[in-house]
């Protein structure tokens, strides 16, 4: 019995990842799409440069998330990882971390007042580090200037 | 210049994807390397493993922490018995049989790591000869020559390690502790092969023994009737060792092909060594 216990367990993890994972993964989604409407009128661009000229306030703005894989994910990708090639588990986990980072950095431009944002960049941070065995999270912020004319 | 945001559309950055397949495919591709590879390991550890020199084999045994009982009288006898098996089997040089007599009513025998014979005393009461015990004893002697039990832990040891490998490419280390002891589970029995090459041999010392194989095929037979009258309970002799009626056939054909004869007068246990190991004593 007390083998079969990691496997129990191991077999638990999986559906309990795959199954939560896919609901909060739809239900992120439907989020997502909702408020980049609402945010579709503050624009962001990477041009270092303000496309308008005129006398406006600048201010720096982020938006970080920090989002980990679920366990479902980290096998399968564990698994493509001995054979190589996409890692399609993880291709969704960071379309939402860095859409998710946008909105929440637009969301902080309309709170100032701005209707644009330049010099958007983005910058990852792996959680666990170099540590491989450890859990499997990142961070990903995207910053930029917002522009708010006076 | 009017600068706008275009509106994107969905799912540019993420491809479909179906992640029960994927992983199904994934299983699969591993279950044919993993499948090549212990293949290949297990063969290469079943050639090697004579190769290694029986000293290093009783290093490897003095690593595992000794557990075994304290000699007696029936350890003393059967001490000898295997002894004159020995002489008669040509084991290598160098290579010595300890044998260990264990009190419990479990019906079993097994060789393990560095010439090491484990005799259990529900079996020994089972014997009806000295001759089914010799072909017993040598039975297990035989593992020992042919370095049965060293092969079956390298070939334990190596699919260990690569288990070990693929589970922290996997990167689970729940998955790797199942992989593991999957991996330990798998080292504990000899093949089917490695069981009638053992029987052959131990035949070929009993004929030579005795001059006769009778009393040989006659502990198969004793075991079998054992294990009907206690359906569903067979004995650990026959769980560990798979027999069927195509073994006993086995041994009676390979009888037949040596010229070794099935009947002759059969030597006894001593009455003092039979009565320390009736149930109860």
């Amino acid at each position: 019995m007390a083998q079969y216990l990691d496997l129990i367990l191991f077999l638990l993890l999986l559906v309990v990842g795959f199954t939560v994972g896919r609901i909060a993964e739809r239900r992120h989604y439907r989020s997502i799409v909702k408020r980049e409407k609402e945010m579709s009128g503050v624009l962001i661009f990477s041009n270092r440069f303000p496309p308008l000229s005129g006398n406006r306030s600048q201010a720096l703005v982020t938006g970080s998330v920090v989002v980990s894989e679920d366990y479902f994910k980290r096998v399968v990708s564990g698994l493509q990882s001995i054979f190589g090639g996409r890692l399609r588990a993880y291709e969704s986990l960071l379309d939402r971390a860095r859409r998710e980072a946008v909105l929440r950095m637009k969301q902080e431009a309309r709170d100032k007042g701005a209707r644009m944002i330049v010099n958007v960049k983005f910058q990852t941070f792996s959680i666990p580090g170099r540590n491989r065995r450890s859990f499997g999270a990142v961070e990903v912020m995207a910053y930029g200037t917002a522009l708010t004319s006076n | 210049m009017k600068y706008q945001n275009p509106e994107l559309p969905e799912g540019i950055n993420v491809s479909r994807s179906q992640p029960l397949l994927d992983l199904l495919r994934l299983l699969g591709g591993l279950l044919v390397v993993a499948a090549i590879v212990f293949t290949a390991l297990g063969l290469l550890a079943d050639k090697l493993a004579k190769y290694i020199p029986f000293a290093t084999e009783l290093k490897v045994a003095a690593r595992f922490p000794d557990a075994l009982p304290a000699p007696g009288p029936v350890t003393s006898y059967l001490q000898q018995l295997a002894d004159r098996i020995a002489a008669a089997q040509e084991l290598p040089e160098g290579m010595r049989i300890n044998v260990h007599y264990v009190d419990e009513p479990t019906i079993n025998a097994f060789a393990t790591l560095g010439g090491n014979v484990v005799l259990f005393r529900g079996l020994l009461n089972k014997m009806p000869s000295e001759n089914a015990l010799a072909m017993v004893i040598s039975h297990e002697i035989a593992h020992v020559k042919m370095r049965h039990p060293i092969s079956t832990l390298g070939r334990g040891l190596a699919i260990g390690v690569a288990l070990a490998m693929i589970s922290a490419g996997a990167g689970g280390d729940i998955a790797g502790n199942t992989l593991g002891s999957a991996g330990l589970l798998t080292a504990l029995t000899f093949s089917r092969s490695q069981e009638r090459d053992a029987d052959t041999d131990a035949l070929r010392t009993v004929a030579k023994m005795y001059g006769h194989v009778a009393g040989a095929d006659q502990i198969f037979r004793l075991l079998q009737n054992e294990s009907e009258a206690q359906l569903g309970d067979a004995p650990a002799f026959l769980r560990t060792h798979p027999l069927d009626r195509e073994r006993i056939d086995a041994i009676g054909a390979a009888a037949a092909a040596n010229d070794w004869p099935t009947n002759g007068e059969v030597v006894l246990i001593p009455e003092e060594i039979r009565r320390l190991v009736k149930p109860g004593q």
